[in-house]
């Protein structure tokens, strides 16, 4: 179980949790935004600065960092 | 990374650094530990006093960004840590601290970044403690993890019956069935755990963890259709640290708790019984013994915590004690070879003070992204 902080320009925060195609072995269990607990479905968005829990299992932790990163993390932008 | 101490603690945290590719050099004063560490994995065990300034350089100190000091010693674990930021600009420092005395939290002074440098200390024993008390606020879980500041819980929940109103049903659905505000995160099948898909069901005898909300605890546990009640009544076992810790927690809590602490030595039984006054009543004796436990009156009692220092007293005293009718059982085990027979024992949850320990430290050496981690008990090493 992770606690991460949604980046701006990571792929988390492009539009629904469905559409952002977790991979297998990761799910994500809470939101809290601005202290408010948010239990998300699918069609829930994610904002950047959102503080998300997340299961995640050890095959898929790789993965699940590489979706949580924001952009600096990649090439220099 | 550095890592000083090669026992339970040390070689765990060092396997799992080196499993992501992480350089790893474990230092231990015996020759047999720091060998083990260097034969079975892919670290590099080494000899010496963990504090000792050349001890430290050989283990490459110089280039070390962070070193984890977890030997058996809380003076060794802070000189290392000293050592490192002093001499060797080690970036980040983390130890394990148990006494009492170095924890109370008007000394918290000495911790001060141009004092003491050690950026983050795990004291198992005071988290331990945590634990338990919230177990003993959710009954019905076997384990309980409280997230995002308290706000969020993880629960881990046995679906052993036909109430638990999850069976059957898949998880895409929940939301639209009166499981809305709760997700499952984890389900354990017959020793196999995996998070679930959308088409995913829950099966009777499953054990699951679910995510939600603090505020509806007792809903989403009476929907898991457990309604155990809080326990009135308690036993501890074991008068120690964390004993003495519980003991005080639970007699300043809000509802009236009849609660005995049992101690084997005279003298610390006399010791904890006048730091706790009237709050509980303290017996002194061995908790194996069948008139003791009778004499704690555990029979009518709803929960035992056996936290002795010992394995091996926690767990028969907590098969002693539900045989005699208490209901529910919380046990400290340190030994990770018993995991497997503890739910065969009756034991109902376990707390383990080197699991706590090794989640807690793997949770300050991830990606910087990623502020915590929390391990599963059943998930953890695979």
């Amino acid at each position: 179980v992770i606690e991460a902080t949604a980046q701006e320009g990571s792929r988390l925060v492009k539009g629904t949790l469905r559409d952002a195609v977790l991979p297998d072995g990761m799910l994500v269990g809470a939101l809290v935004r601005n202290g408010e607990v948010i239990i998300p479905t699918s069609s829930t968005r994610v904002h950047p600065g959102d503080n998300i829990i997340a299961v995640v299992s050890y095959r898929a932790l790789r993965k699940a960092e590489a979706i949580l990163a924001g952009p600096s993390s990649g090439a220099g932008v | 990374v550095i890592v000083c101490g090669a026992g339970q603690v040390g070689s765990t945290i060092a396997r799992h650094l080196a499993t992501e590719g992480i350089d790893v050099t474990v230092v231990d004063i015996s020759p047999d530990q720091a060998r083990r560490a260097d034969e079975s994995y892919d670290v590099r065990g080494m000899v010496g006093h963990a504090s000792h300034p050349e001890v430290l350089e050989r283990a490459g100190a110089r280039d070390a960004d962070m070193l984890i000091a977890v030997t058996r010693s809380d003076e060794v674990n802070m000189v290392a840590c000293q050592v490192a930021y002093s001499l060797f600009n080690v970036r980040r420092r983390i130890a394990r601290v148990r006494h009492n005395g170095y924890l109370e939290p008007i000394w918290k002074g000495l911790y001060a970044s141009d004092q003491l440098p050690i950026d983050v200390i795990i004291s198992p024993e005071v988290e331990v403690a945590n634990g338990i008390v919230r177990r003993l606020r959710t009954p019905g879980a076997f384990d309980t993890v409280s997230l995002a500041d308290g706000r969020v819980h993880l629960l881990g929940v046995h679906c052993n019956t036909g109430a638990c109103s999850l069976v059957g049903r898949r998880m895409k659905e929940l939301s639209s069935s009166g499981g809305s505000g709760i997700v499952v995160g984890a389900i354990v099948r017959n020793g196999q755990t995996f998070v679930p898909r959308g088409e995913d069901q829950v099966q009777q005898g499953d054990d699951v963890y679910v995510i939600t909300e603090r505020s509806h605890l007792d809903r989403v546990m009476t929907y898991l259709g457990h309604e155990e009640q809080i326990a009135r009544r308690i036993v501890i076992v074991g008068g120690g640290n964390v004993g003495l810790n519980l003991a005080s927690r639970i007699a300043h809590s809000a509802s009236p708790i009849s609660l005995k602490v049992i101690e084997h030595s005279r003298e610390r039984a006399e010791f904890i019984s006048r730091e706790l006054g009237d709050a509980a009543v303290v017996l002194q004796g061995d908790a194996l013994d069948k008139d003791v436990l009778i004499e704690a009156n555990v029979q009518s009692a709803e929960t035992i915590i056996a936290v002795t220092n010992d394995d091996e007293t926690n767990i028969f005293a907590s098969v002693l004690a539900k045989r005699e009718g208490c209901t529910r059982a919380i046990t400290l085990v340190n030994k990770t070879s018993y995991e497997h027979v503890l739910p065969a024992l009756g034991i109902d949850a376990v707390v383990s003070p080197s699991n706590i320990t090794i989640s807690t430290i793997l949770r300050h050496v991830r990606h910087r992204s990623v502020s915590a981690l929390y391990t599963l008990r059943e998930i953890s090493g695979r």
